[in-house]
C-alpha cells in the first residue's frame, strides 16, 4: 500500500534506548585533531527497545545488511565537527559524516533590507551551494527545505526587522547530504549563539531492494535504494521535517524508518552537545 | 568593506612607519594552506583567514566551431553569503547573481590566457569531441586579498583534477569510467600564481598580501602573476596611484620568491592526498559516464555520425573485443599497414588533406610544447600524438610500446 507523505509527532516514550557501556566508552575515547574538533568513531551499539515495538524487532533480525563499508544497518558513519573557523561570519561549523562534508556559516541577526523585513520577527534565509551540479540544480528547493527545518526552532520573535542568514556549502557529497546539512547548520547556529528553542538533528534512512532499512546511506546506497527519507527531529522528541523519495510499501516500513532515524538523531544530538561543551570548556580553561 | 576615516588614517600612519596593523612586516605574507578534498578537482585554499573553495567539473562535449581542436575551460568566481556581511545583505536583497565578473576575468587571464592549461591537449577527436572543464571558485571568507586566493585555488584545483581516460579504436572513442581505469591528470604546462601588492603613501610604500582593512585604506594595487620558471605571466595595475618602475621590479622579485615557495607547498599537499584520488571519480554531471555494463566500452555515437567513409584496401573495420590497450593497439595495427592510423581527428579527415596537416601540426606542436614542460610525463599519449608523418605503422608501434592512439598508462604520476 502506498503511503502518502504525512507528518507524525512521535511519542518519545515508545522507543527506549538502553544506556550502552560501549557508547559511553567511545565518548571518553574521543580524540582531537585541533582545538574544537571532536572525533567520535562510529557509535556502534545495539538498540534495545522497550515492549510494543515488534516492527523494529523484525528489523533487528534482518540487521546483517551487508553494507559496502562494513557498517551494520543501524550504524552511523564517523562524525567529525569543527567550529568557529571563519572570521567574518558570526558562527561557522563544518561537519563531516563519513565522506559527506558540509560547511555552514551563520550571520544572525543582521540588518535586513526594507523590502524583506518582517515587522514582528526575523526572517531566516538559507543559501545552499554545492560542489556538484546536482546540488546547484536543486538549490531553490533545498533552500526551502533547510529554511523550513531551521525556522521553527529559532526564536525569531526576539529580533523583529532583522535577518538570520545561513550559508551551507556542500564540500563533499557521499550521501545523506540533507541530514548532514541540517546538523551542520544547527551547529553553526549554536556557534553563532542565536537563541534557539531546541536543537534539531537529522538523519536519513534508505531501504534497499531486500527491504532492509539502512541508516545513513552513502551515495552508492542512495542510488540503489528503493526509497530513502530524511527525518529531522528536535530535542524534545517532535518531528520537525521529513522528506521522502520513492515509495514506502506500507505504514510499518515508514514508521520503522522514522523510529530508526529518531534514534540516530538522538545520537547525533549527543555528539553535537559534546562538541559544543568541549569548545566552551576549552575556551574557559585559558 | 566599509572602513571609517579614522581607521584609514590609522592604517596609513602605521604603514608609513613600516608597521602593519596585524603585526606583519611589509614583505610578509599570511600563511597559505592547501586542503585538497577527497573529490578530485576540489581544493580549499586559505591565505590567513581568507578562504576559497574551487571545484573542477569535467565533461566531454562538442568543441566550439571556431576552435575545433581545442578543449574548453570556463571559470566562475562566486561569493558565498558567508564571505562578508555585505555579501549576506546582498543575498537578502535577492540580487540575481553572486558572481563576480571582474574577479572571474582576472582568474581567466592568469590561467587560460597565459596558456598554463594546454587546451589543445584537451581534444579527443578534432571537430567532434573535446573535454570541457568548468572551474567554480566560491569565496567562503573575505578577509582581504580575495583575488590571490581565488586564482591559487583555481590552479590548485586544476592540478588536483582528474579526467577519465579514453581509447580511440577505429572510429570509436571509448571513454573509460573511472571505476574501470584510473583517471588521468589534466595537461598543465606550468603553475601561475598571483601575488597582490597594496600601494600606500602616494606610491612610496608597498605591502604584500593586504588584509581587509589595508585593502580598504590602500591607494592602489598591483597584481603580479608568475610561474615556477620565474616567468612573468601577467602584471596588472588597475589605475590608482603612480609608482616608480623600479618598485615594479622589486615587486616581481618578491612575487617570484613567493611563487616558488607556494608551488612547492601546493605540490606537497596534493601529493600527500593523491593516493586517495584513484578511488574517487571527478565531478561529472553525467552519471552515465561513470556507471557501465560489463564490457568497458561505451561507444560515442555522436562521433560516428558524420564520419567520412574510409575505403582503403585491406582495412577491415571490426569490433575489437575489450582487451588491454597493448593488445588492442597491436591487433589493429598489425592487420593493415595501409590504413591510416586512427589518431585524433585524422580518421575523419582523410579526404581533406589540408586539415590533416593542420591538425597534425597542431597536435605535434602541442605534443612538443608539452614535452618541454616539466609535467610532460603526466600527459596522456593518446591525446597528444606527436607522430605526425605517415610513416610505417609497425615502426610507430615499436617506437612507442603503448601503441599510437592507444590509451595511456595505468597510473598517473
Amino acid at each position: 500500500m502506498k503511503l502518502d507523505y504525512l507528518v507524525f509527532a512521535w511519542a518519545a516514550t515508545v522507543l527506549v534506548e538502553k544506556a550502552n557501556p560501549r557508547a559511553q566508552r567511545s565518548h571518553s575515547d574521543a580524540s582531537f585533531t585541533n582545538l574544537s574538533d571532536v572525533d567520535l568513531t562510529s557509535m556502534k551499539d545495539s538498540v534495545d527497545l522497550g515492549d510494543g515495538a515488534d516492527g523494529l524487532r523484525e528489523y533487528e533480525q534482518k540487521r546483517a545488511a551487508g553494507r559496502r563499508d562494513g557498517r551494520e544497518a543501524s550504524e552511523l558513519r564517523a562524525l567529525k565537527v569543527e567550529q568557529d573557523f571563519l572570521e567574518q561570519c558570526d558562527g561557522s561549523s563544518r561537519l563531516a559524516c563519513g565522506g559527506t562534508v558540509v560547511m555552514a556559516a551563520v550571520y544572525g541577526p543582521i540588518e535586513c533590507p526594507l523590502k524583506a523585513q518582517l515587522s514582528d520577527r526575523a526572517i531566516v534565509r538559507v543559501d545552499v551551494k554545492g560542489a556538484s551540479s546536482t546540488v546547484s540544480r536543486s538549490s531553490k528547493w533545498l533552500e526551502k527545505y533547510f529554511r523550513e527545518s531551521f525556522e521553527p526552532v529559532i526564536a525569531t520573535g526576539m529580533f523583529p526587522r532583522s535577518a538570520i542568514v545561513i550559508a551551507l556549502q556542500v564540500m563533499q557529497d557521499d550521501g545523506s547530504v540533507l541530514a548532514t546539512g541540517i546538523n551542520a547548520g544547527m551547529m553553526a547556529l549554536v556557534d553563532a549563539v542565536v537563541p534557539l528553542r531546541s536543537i534539531v538533528c537529522a538523519s536519513s534512512v534508505a531501504m534497499n531492494s531486500n527491504h532492509t532499512l539502512v541508516l545513513d546511506p552513502t551515495q552508492a546506497e542512495q542510488g540503489e535504494a528503493v526509497v530513502h527519507a530524511t527525518f529531522a527531529f528536535e530535542s524534545g522528541g517532535g518531528l520537525v521535517s521529513c522528506k521522502t523519495w520513492g515509495f514506502f510499501e506500507d505504514e510499518r516500513s515508514f514508521s520503522n524508518a522514522a523510529s530508526i532515524a529518531e534514534q540516530a538523531a538522538g545520537k547525533v544530538q549527543a555528539f553535537l552537545q559534546i562538541a559544543s561543551n568541549r569548545k566552551v570548556n576549552e575556551s574557559h580553561s585559558i | 568593506m566599509q572602513v571609517s576615516t579614522a581607521e584609514k588614517q590609522f592604517v596609513n600612519e602605521a604603514v608609513k612607519s613600516s608597521i602593519r596593523v596585524d603585526g606583519r612586516r611589509l614583505d610578509e605574507t599570511r600563511e597559505t594552506k592547501f586542503h585538497p578534498l577527497q573529490t578530485s578537482g576540489s581544493v580549499e585554499v586559505c591565505i590567513g583567514m581568507t578562504r576559497a573553495l574551487a571545484c573542477v567539473e569535467v565533461e566531454h562535449t562538442q568543441p566550439h566551431p571556431d576552435r575545433p581542436s581545442e578543449g574548453m575551460v570556463n571559470f566562475q568566481v562566486e561569493y558565498s553569503p558567508a564571505a562578508n556581511q555585505d555579501r549576506a545583505f546582498e543575498f537578502l536583497m535577492g540580487s540575481a547573481s553572486d558572481q563576480d565578473p571582474l574577479l572571474t576575468r582576472e582568474v581567466e587571464r592568469a590561467i587560460r590566457d597565459s596558456r598554463a592549461l594546454d587546451t589543445e591537449a584537451l581534444c579527443i577527436i578534432a571537430n567532434k569531441l573535446v573535454w570541457s572543464l568548468k572551474v567554480v571558485i566560491t569565496i567562503l571568507d573575505n578577509c582581504g586579498n580575495v583575488s590571490d586566493v581565488a586564482q591559487i585555488a583555481a590552479i590548485a584545483a586544476l592540478k588536483h583534477a582528474r579526467r577519465p581516460d579514453f581509447t580511440i579504436s577505429g572510429r570509436e572513442v571509448t571513454i573509460h569510467p573511472v571505476t574501470h581505469r584510473e583517471a588521468v591528470p589534466l595537461p598543465i604546462n606550468f603553475m601561475p600564481i598571483m601575488t597582490t601588492f597594496a600601494l600606500f603613501d602616494s606610491g612610496a610604500v608597498v605591502l604584500i598580501d593586504p588584509s581587509a582593512q589595508e585593502e580598504a585604506a590602500m591607494d592602489g594595487k598591483v597584481a603580479v602573476v608568475m610561474n615556477e620558471h620565474k616567468e612573468i605571466c601577467g602584471i596588472r595595475k588597475p589605475g590608482g596611484v603612480c609608482i616608480e618602475k623600479e618598485l615594479l621590479v622589486q615587486m616581481v622579485k618578491m612575487a617570484g620568491a613567493r611563487t616558488l615557495k607556494l608551488k612547492k607547498e601546493l605540490t606537497h599537499s596534493l601529493l600527500s592526498s593523491s593516493e586517495m584520488l584513484h578511488k574517487l571519480s571527478p565531478v561529472s554531471p553525467d552519471p552515465n559516464l561513470l556507471v557501465n555494463s560489463s564490457s568497458a566500452q561505451q561507444a560515442v555515437h555522436g562521433a560516428q555520425d558524420n564520419v567520412a567513409e574510409m575505403k582503403s584496401p585491406g582495412h577491415g573495420h571490426e569490433e575489437l573485443p575489450p582487451a588491454s590497450s597493448e593488445i588492442l593497439a597491436t591487433a589493429s595495427y598489425s592487420r593493415s599497414k595501409a590504413s591510416p592510423p586512427p589518431r585524433n581527428g585524422n580518421t575523419f579527415q582523410r579526404n581533406d588533406a589540408e586539415m590533416v596537416h593542420e591538425d597534425a601540426s597542431g597536435t605535434a606542436n602541442a605534443g612538443k610544447g608539452s614535452k618541454t614542460s616539466q609535467d610532460s610525463k603526466n600527459l596522456d599519449s593518446s591525446d597528444s600524438d606527436d607522430d605526425d608523418s605517415d610513416e610505417d605503422l609497425m615502426a610507430a608501434v615499436i617506437s612507442r610500446p603503448r601503441g599510437g592512439g592507444g590509451s595511456g598508462r595505468r597510473k598517473p604520476k
